[in-house]
């Protein structure tokens, strides 16, 4: 008999004026753990937070601005994000790196282009955090030249760390050994919205078409596979780069899902380099003016090995997410509902991770103040899966 | 652990309660100006890519990084890379093409460091090797290659199909594109060449060597080399060369020192005057980019602190015009009607376009180089310009993939 998901919230309500979680992903240690962002409000510095779902405790780990030497209110760009830059080793050290575009202290508006060589307002370089769960810095370092950290990935048995900075569009590898960070060159002018992994540790993420960028990390070289992720039939591509994008929980193969209007799912798998549509991820929008309408994210697996995501659809009551699940073998999409709890639906998702109790939790974007999303299908606990998600 | 008890938090000004309406408006207009403010507007940009994806394959990432940009009189513009390899390329202006072609590489080349036109068509070029040493090219393009083509023995459609200039052809039915023949040849100096300019005439070449300075006379037709004199001991120079239109030579050494060769004298000497300098940075003082007006008497130069000026070659004067943005490090100018255009910015910079109007005597900061078609790119690294023929400017970008700007000034008020 289907379960009829109940939705809850988990509210950063210690942080009142922060708006955003980007990165979310399961710890080693059942917690959750996610960088709360204030984009809106000048002068905010990004948390990273770790939550039991067990004992529903929340913790405040990092204060990041202040983690990476340059507080929230010194006049300059803010360390107040913490994009799909949050990855944890498997020793349980977790990595966070900062990302720009909240305002100095007093201002509201931000972009990197105006403010690059301004004396004052300028941002100094995605900040990297190196932390154990229980909050202790064991080091920070700016590892980019005033850019942000857009995405990042671990790979663990290579002590790397692969990124994307922003606004250059860079793909970088900074090196958890020798604490260096390498530019190898630009990819593009649209940021992609994830780096991923396969087991090599080589890395992947897109250029401005979708098109997949491969690193390999044993040949050192950084080329175009080729692939292009999949886009509607009337766009050509452009701005198409990859959102989200998860392992398969037994397979050799991520699922991802693309970004902007017609967000298609697909497939990847390794062993074959086979990529796969899977068409529009819900439905196709009749309008579109806006990223929010159409957003897809939040992907997770769920105990039962099906694939959970969100999806904004348009309504009179405007564009909110509809969780969905999807079956990897027969391709069959549900639609579970809106998340809506006491009736404020969420905003947009951004990633999805499973917690320890089993739940699939979603981390929102967009209100004030941020919120994790608690959708509790009757699962009871979390299976141990063949693959992890290394990137943020 | 963080303890956020009884922490306060900066609010936004949209929070405020007493926000009026025209309040509200004025923020979202201010963020609709803003998020554009940065980006140049007068005028017009564009990119091409280098190599039309239509039907050529482009120069690989790693490979594209625009470090030299020549007009042809053809119309066409020459342009050389560096990177993993150091390529040739063109940009034919011609309705059918609007679009570059891949040269090919020079062999042994890492970087392109300048190249120029002789008189006969001809483009002679100087390039950095791997082992930081120098080599200099010589590229005849298909209009030269005619010239010197023989039709003895050749069927009818060998020379129907024989290309008369370098060209991509967008046909409907076949499209093509041709380019002619690299041929690199000894370098007359030892380590790296800085600079490289034909004398008037074309018979001669100056050659500025790295090192101390050294400048030299070197004549293509017969590998003859005449030494003609040093910019500094220490290596405190310019690397950048600048004709007049009497044909004689500047350059500069420490501080900014201006030098002159004439050739009819044989005299190279150090003037009384200095390239501008910002007070304190007179020891790293280096003229980065050279232009002129329409008469060639009057120089523009631009400088390692972002300064530009003005130099009167009659009366051996310097004036400051200014500094147009915060950036340092002038690394193209070039001319356009009577506007000189500078584009600023460090290699880890968004680097800015500004331009200096003769007439007006303003100094204009135009901002951020953003361009959506042939494609959306933002420029961030530039490093060679040059004017087309129809005034427009030919900024080379410089990073893994890079991209050729063409910027359309705005019409005259």
């Amino acid at each position: 008999m289907a379960i009829t998901p109940q939705f809850s919230t988990v509210v950063f309500d210690k942080l009142p004026e922060h708006d955003t979680c980007w990165a979310f992903i399961e710890g080693t240690d059942g917690k959750l753990y996610t960088g709360v962002c204030g984009e809106i409000t000048g002068g905010l510095s990004a948390y990273v937070a770790g939550y039991d779902p067990q004992s529903k405790k929340m913790d405040y780990l990092v204060e990041m601005a202040t983690a990476v030497g340059h507080p929230a209110d010194n006049g300059e760009a803010t360390h107040s994000k913490v994009h799909k830059c949050l990855l944890q080793d498997d020793d349980g050290t977790i990595y966070a790196a900062t990302h720009c575009t909240g305002a100095p202290d007093g201002d509201w508006l931000w972009r990197p282009w105006g403010c690059w060589n301004h004396p004052r307002k300028f941002f100094s370089g995605a900040g990297l955090v190196a932390c154990r769960p229980d909050g202790e810095i064991l080091y920070s370092k700016i590892i980019l030249n005033k850019e942000g950290a857009r995405c990042m990935a671990l790979a663990p048995k290579r002590r790397k760390i692969y990124g994307m900075s922003y606004p250059k569009n860079h793909f970088f590898i900074y090196d958890l050994e020798t604490r260096e960070t390498r530019d190898l060159g630009r990819i593009g002018n649209i940021n992609p919205q994830a780096v991923f992994t396969d087991a090599a540790e080589n890395a992947y993420t897109t250029d401005d078409y979708g098109k997949i960028v491969k690193y390999d990390a044993d040949k050192d070289v950084l080329y175009d596979t080729g692939l292009q992720i999949p886009y509607v039939s009337w766009r050509n591509g452009y701005h198409n780069t990859l959102y989200d994008i998860v392992c398969d929980p037994d397979e050799n193969k991520v699922w991802g899902v693309t970004w902007t209007w017609g967000q298609r799912l697909f497939s990847l798998d390794f062993d074959t380099m086979k990529l796969t549509d899977y068409g529009t991820a819900l439905e196709e929008a009749n309008q579109w003016s806006h990223i929010i309408h159409t957003h897809v994210g939040g992907m997770v697996f769920g105990p039962d090995k099906k694939l959970y995501f969100t999806a904004n659809r348009q309504t009179p009551a405007g564009s909110h997410p509809d969780l969905i699940r999807f079956d990897p073998v027969s391709a069959e999409r549900e639609n579970l509902g809106a998340l809506v709890v006491d009736g404020a639906p969420a905003d947009h998702i951004a990633r999805g991770a499973l917690g320890s109790d089993g739940c699939l939790y979603f981390s929102e974007a967009g209100n004030t103040p941020t919120k994790l999303f608690c959708c509790d299908l009757g699962f009871g606990s979390k299976p141990v899966f063949k693959n992890h998600r290394y990137w943020g | 652990m963080v303890d956020l008890n009884n922490k306060t938090w900066p609010s936004s000004p949209l929070k405020e309660k007493d926000l009026d309406e025209e309040q509200l408006k004025q923020f979202l207009t201010i963020r609709a100006d803003y998020e554009k403010c940065a980006f140049v507007t007068s005028g017009h940009l564009e990119v091409r890519a280098l190599g039309a994806k239509e039907f050529t394959r482009p120069i690989e990432p790693d490979e594209s990084g625009i470090t030299a940009l020549v007009k042809h009189p053809c119309g066409h513009i020459y342009g050389g890379t560096g990177g993993k390899a150091a390529h040739l390329f063109f940009y034919n202006p011609a309705p059918d093409a609007d679009a570059v072609a891949d040269i090919g590489i020079i062999p042994g080349a890492s970087k392109v460091v300048a190249m120029a036109v002789l008189p006969d068509g001809e483009i002679i070029g100087a390039a950095t090797t791997f082992e930081q040493k120098s080599l200099l090219f010589i590229y005849k393009s298909c209009e030269v290659l005619l010239r010197e083509k023989s039709f003895a023995g050749m069927g009818v459609r060998e020379i129907f199909d024989l290309p008369a200039e370098d060209q991509l052809f967008f046909s409907t039915i076949d499209p093509c594109h041709s380019s002619g023949t690299i041929e690199v040849i000894a370098s007359p100096v030892d380590g790296e060449i800085c600079d490289l300019i034909p004398a008037p005439g074309g018979e001669k070449v100056y050659i500025l060597a790295a090192g101390k300075g050294e400048i030299i006379e070197y004549y293509p037709a017969g590998a003859a080399v005449k030494k003609i004199g040093s910019l500094d001991p220490n290596g405190n120079f310019s690397r950048k060369l600048a004709l007049d239109n009497c044909g004689r030579l500047y350059g500069a050494g420490l501080y900014g020192k201006i030098f002159r060769y004439t050739p009819e004298s044989g005299e190279f000497k150090a003037l009384d005057i200095n390239a501008s300098s910002i007070k304190g940075w007179e020891l790293y003082n280096q003229v980065t980019a050279w232009s002129s007006d329409q008469s060639g008497e009057i120089l523009y130069g631009g400088t390692n602190a972002g300064q530009i000026f003005r130099f009167d070659t009659v009366n051996e004067k310097i004036t400051t015009l200014g500094k147009p943005c915060i950036q340092t490090r002038i690394t193209g100018m070039s001319r356009s009607g009577k506007k000189i255009y500078a584009i600023i910015g460090e290699a880890d910079d968004c680097a800015h376009l500004a331009v200096y109007n003769d007439e007006s005597r303003e100094l204009l900061d135009l901002g951020c180089l953003l361009a959506r078609s042939e494609r959306p790119w933002n420029g961030y690294r530039f490093e060679a310009m040059t004017t087309g023929r129809n005034g427009e400017i030919f900024l080379g970008e410089y990073d893994r993939i890079s991209q050729l700007f063409i910027y359309y000034p705005g019409i005259e008020e």
